[in-house]
């Protein structure tokens, strides 16, 4: 029986399946995108991917609206985000291959489409602190769907601290604005969050945590 | 200061800093059970020979396979609930059958932890070990361990039967049980017992070293098959190859080696991370008044091309999601929409989508929107949201949407506009599929392989023709030399003549009408080919209130055997059977039924279920069927009994999709308790829309 299992689960997850459907929904994949998985010579050859300059130039010129560039500390790969909704404070920002990146106030509010995503993010007090330049304490709490899928809520306690003013050229985008650091320790979590914020408030250049499977994410505006 | 300041630097020169942090989110232990380090070779949680008192995860289904000598065992075990574990086996015992060949045999074991380990209290159990055989493992026990320091355990306890089998004291003589099945409950806990003892010691990381005192003398290996027992002392070493897999190696009894390969799946720890999709789009917050003084006035409805324009809409974005609309009712302030979910387990994360969709599209005097789910043609339940409070709660916690959310019985009236160009729908598909021999004592296990071509034909909501059809590319199932002996009507028991065939077997060729007679009612009447060995007529009725724990349903069947070629004949035996059943959603993903009623050979009885599912969409349950045949006239095991899975396709992946991979394990199956296995029972089309599981799975919603 332990054969059985094991060899018909390995069969149903390597193999798939191919279907089609009038309906035009064809959630396995089509029998074309099937047939063409094993077809030889459908692979792609690996490119070197381009520098954050090229990339963040190339956004610029190829995305209306606004855009920001986000890199994944534990992977390094760097992605464009293009703005697809605005809703009050909170942007939603898609890459081109649909993964996405939610802000509120320029703090991560929520990812969706990589695996492990940050649901939602209560940033409301930090917030507050951050784009108005001044340092205290507030609670956060980030919002994740535990292995069995039920929501489970990681509430912290942050502290905000002001540092310097600078000026400095990103990806050949030149940016000045105060360092905001932010501490934050609780359900086993200690993070490390910091921001370039503008004397309008507005984050230009922040790195955040979004969560124990995507680690940190700097993310770049490039246009507001 | 100066330190925190200078993340600042790291992100200037965007500097990547692999690794991740260590992390632990578990909520302070309160009464958390005491989970095993290792596993022994009975498959559950143990030394080596010897268990333990600790069990393996909530959920953990851990397949292993150990071998000694020639003789060798297949342990599958399930931690069903938090506490208990249990275990089926197989095993092929060199020289132990009558004839001094090998002995084919299988055993349950169930084991239970009666208390978890806390301060200074070690962790206590009991169990039975092939607690229904009669054979040659039977054995029960009670044993405490106890942590001694962050990697040392030790266990001790006291066995009875096998167990109680080398330096024993007292009990008298074991009473001897039946062999034939059922559960012996005359020996156990009965005769001499003996102690036994053991250490584990977690060396580091993918290391533990075991090592025991056995209270097992191997009698039987001794005296039929020369084992060598010159010590009470067992020693073993665990590596972990990885999180899922180990190996594992023991010295035995000072003479022999044996070795074991464990591959533990735990529903909480998926292979790949979940959610690797699409970003659903974002909601779309409506201008304000005077930016769109007709939309706000709801003047537009005079409009006669607004109406189809907006169901195009919503229709493509909709099928780019994955997700069909089958129709939908449009007035100046509010929306109802009928959606079929094609590709997100959790119907939560469907609804959803199609929400925030609706807010993109419709103009902005529409503000109550309300999303009704189809399954087979049936609207199951419909969930209502005012739209300022999408707008207000988009990507805040889950709970606060549901709490502004109305959950209730879908509309079966009304206006609604069919989406144009859906039906007739045909769908089809090619699969790999597997196909196993039943296990047999004392016979070899025979498979196939091949492809199943399945199409689906929906003629009109609710009316859906459908068939599947098998072709063998390699196996040897043909080659099986059982045949049945079995002294009732060979409902079941004739299966290997069945699966002999496999050129071209029909599966299935039915048509199948599904429908909402009355108020919390759903309805199914199937014709036809119903399943591998019979066809015939199948009418169900389910009364399902959306927000009640308790459903009643009835089932009546006419049915005819069908030829073993799985072409278009028939065999002489046909009969009527049907049930009673209720089912109940207990909360957190438990759910029980109980069907009364006939059964193929035309037994009486009734069986009972338990289910428990979890939010990703596993589930583990249980069954038993009791009827009036005798255990004689069933065979081995004395009555009708298995295991369920189903595991999820987008749990191994981490990718949307509906698929399952869903085995039922029964160690043997008879003639008795059988009942025709027709696809699309309405309890399972709709329990997944209804409240208890759309609260279960709400977590998704803004996904």
């Amino acid at each position: 029986m332990s054969r059985s299992l094991l060899a018909a689960l390995a069969a149903a997850v390597a193999l798939g399946a191919c279907t089609s459907d009038t309906a035009g929904v064809s959630p396995g994949g089509t029998l074309k995108a099937g047939l063409a998985r094993v077809m030889p010579g459908s692979r792609s050859a690996p490119t070197a991917p381009p520098s954050p300059e090229v990339l963040a130039q190339a956004a610029l010129s190829s995305v209306k609206g606004p855009v920001m560039l986000a890199t994944f500390e534990a992977s390094g790969a760097t992605m464009v985000f293009g703005m697809v909704g605005e809703n009050g404070a909170m942007r939603s920002y898609n890459s081109p291959d649909q993964r996405g990146i939610v802000l509120r106030n320029g703090l991560l509010a929520a990812t969706r489409g990589f695996g492990q995503d940050l649901m939602s993010a209560s940033t409301e007090g930090v917030a507050q602190l951050v784009t108005a330049h001044s340092a205290g304490t507030a609670e956060r709490v980030q919002r994740y769907l535990d292995g069995d899928g039920t929501e489970r809520p990681v509430p912290m306690r942050c502290t905000v601290t002001i540092g310097q003013p600078v000026s400095q050229t990103l990806s050949g985008i030149a940016y000045s604005g105060v360092q905001v650091a932010e501490h934050c320790e609780g359900s086993g979590a200690v993070v490390d969050n910091g921001y370039l914020v503008s004397a309008e408030g507005r984050v230009l250049v922040s790195r955040q945590w979004a969560g124990p499977g995507l680690g940190y994410l700097v993310i770049q505006s490039l246009r507001n | 200061m100066a330190h925190k300041v200078s993340k600042i630097a790291q992100i200037s020169t965007l500097a990547l800093i692999a690794g991740s942090l260590p992390m632990a989110f578990e909520s302070p232990a309160h009464a958390e059970p005491t989970i095993g380090w290792s596993l022994g070779t009975y498959g559950a949680p143990g030394l080596i020979d010897m268990p333990t008192a600790e069990v393996n995860k909530d959920g953990e289904l851990v397949a292993s396979v150990y071998g000694y000598g020639k003789s060798g065992r297949g342990n599958f075990s399930f931690q069903i609930a938090p506490q208990l574990t249990a275990v089926l086996r197989v095993s092929n015992e060199d020289g132990l059958a009558d004839d001094g060949g090998a002995l084919r045999d299988r055993s349950f074991d169930l084991h239970w932890q009666v208390l978890s380990e806390e301060g200074m209290r070690p962790a206590l159990a009991i169990g039975l070990r092939d607690l229904m055989g009669g054979g040659i493992h039977g054995s029960e026990y009670i044993v405490a361990t106890k942590t001694l320091n962050p990697s040392l355990r030790g266990t001790v306890g006291l066995g009875w039967g096998r167990l109680g089998s080398e330096g024993s004291f007292g009990g008298g003589t074991r009473p001897v049980t039946d062999p034939t099945g059922g559960l012996n409950t005359e020996a156990w806990f009965r005769g001499p017992a003996a102690v036994f003892a053991g250490l584990a010691w977690q060396a580091n990381d993918k290391l533990t070293l075991k090592a025991e005192y056995s209270s097992d003398a191997y009698e039987a290996e001794t005296a039929a098959a020369g084992f060598d027992r010159k010590s009470s002392l067992n020693f073993g070493a665990d590596y972990k190859i990885n999180s899922m897999v180990k190996l594992s190696g023991y010295y035995l009894a000072g003479s022999e080696v044996g070795l074991q390969l464990t591959v533990a799946l735990d529903p909480r720890h998926p292979p790949a991370p979940s959610g690797l999709e699409k970003a659903p789009l974002p909601v779309r917050p409506r201008p304000n008044p005077a930016a769109d003084p007709d939309g706000w006035s709801g003047a537009w409805t005079a409009d006669p091309t607004a109406q189809p324009a907006i169901q195009t809409a919503v229709a493509d974005a909709l099928r780019k999601d994955g997700q069909i609309l089958d129709s939908m009712q449009l007035s100046a302030d509010s929306v109802n929409v009928r959606v079929r979910n094609q590709i997100y387990a959790a119907p939560p994360q469907a609804i959803g989508h199609t929400a925030r969709v609706l807010t993109r599209a419709l103009p902005p005097s529409v503000e109550t929107i309300t999303v009704t789910q189809i399954s087979n043609g049936m609207p199951t339940s419909s969930v209502t949201f005012r739209r300022s409070d999408l707008e207000r709660l988009e990507n805040t916690q889950a709970g606060e949407i549901l709490a502004a959310a109305q959950i209730g019985e879908a509309e079966t009236a009304g206006a609604y506009v069919p989406t144009e160009g859906l039906y007739p729908r045909l769908q089809f598909g090619l699969r790999p599929y597997a196909e196993f021999s039943t296990y047999e004592k004392d016979a070899d296990l025979y498979a196939d392989m091949g492809v199943q071509l399945s199409a689906r034909y929906e003629i009109m909501p609710g009316l859906i023709l459908s068939g599947a059809v098998n072709q063998k590319v390699f196996g040897n199932l043909d080659e099986q030399t059982k045949v049945s002996t079995s002294t009732v009507p060979h409902v079941r028991s004739d299966i290997a003549e069945y699966q002999k065939h496999g050129d071209l077997a029909l599966q299935r060729l039915t048509l199948a009408w599904y429908g909402r007679p009355a108020e919390n009612l759903y309805s199914r009447v199937t014709v036809g080919y119903l399943e591998q060995m019979y066809g015939g007529v199948s009418g169900e009725i389910l009364w399902k209130p959306v927000d009640s724990r308790l459903a009643l349903g009835g089932e009546l069947n006419w049915v005819k055997q069908r030829d073993y070629d799985q072409r278009f004949e028939f065999l002489d035996y046909d009969t009527l059977s049907g049930h009673l059943s209720a089912y109940y959603d207990f909360g957190s993903g438990v759910t029980g039924s109980v069907d009364v009623g006939r059964y193929l050979a035309e037994d009486w009885g009734a069986t009972f279920s338990v289910d428990r599912e979890l939010a990703n969409g596993w589930s583990v349950g249980a069954f038993a069927t009791v009827t009036d045949m005798s255990s004689d006239e069933f065979g081995p095991g004395a009555f009708d009994k298995g295991v369920k899975l189903r595991i999820p396709l987008s749990w191994a992946t981490g990718k949307p999709s509906l698929a399952t991979f869903t085995p039922t394990i029964r160690p043997y199956v008879g003639d008795g308790g059988a009942r025709v296995d027709v696809d699309g029972r309405l309890y399972e089309s709709v329990r997944k829309t209804h409240m208890g599981a759309l609260y279960q799975d709400w977590g998704r919603f803004w996904r």
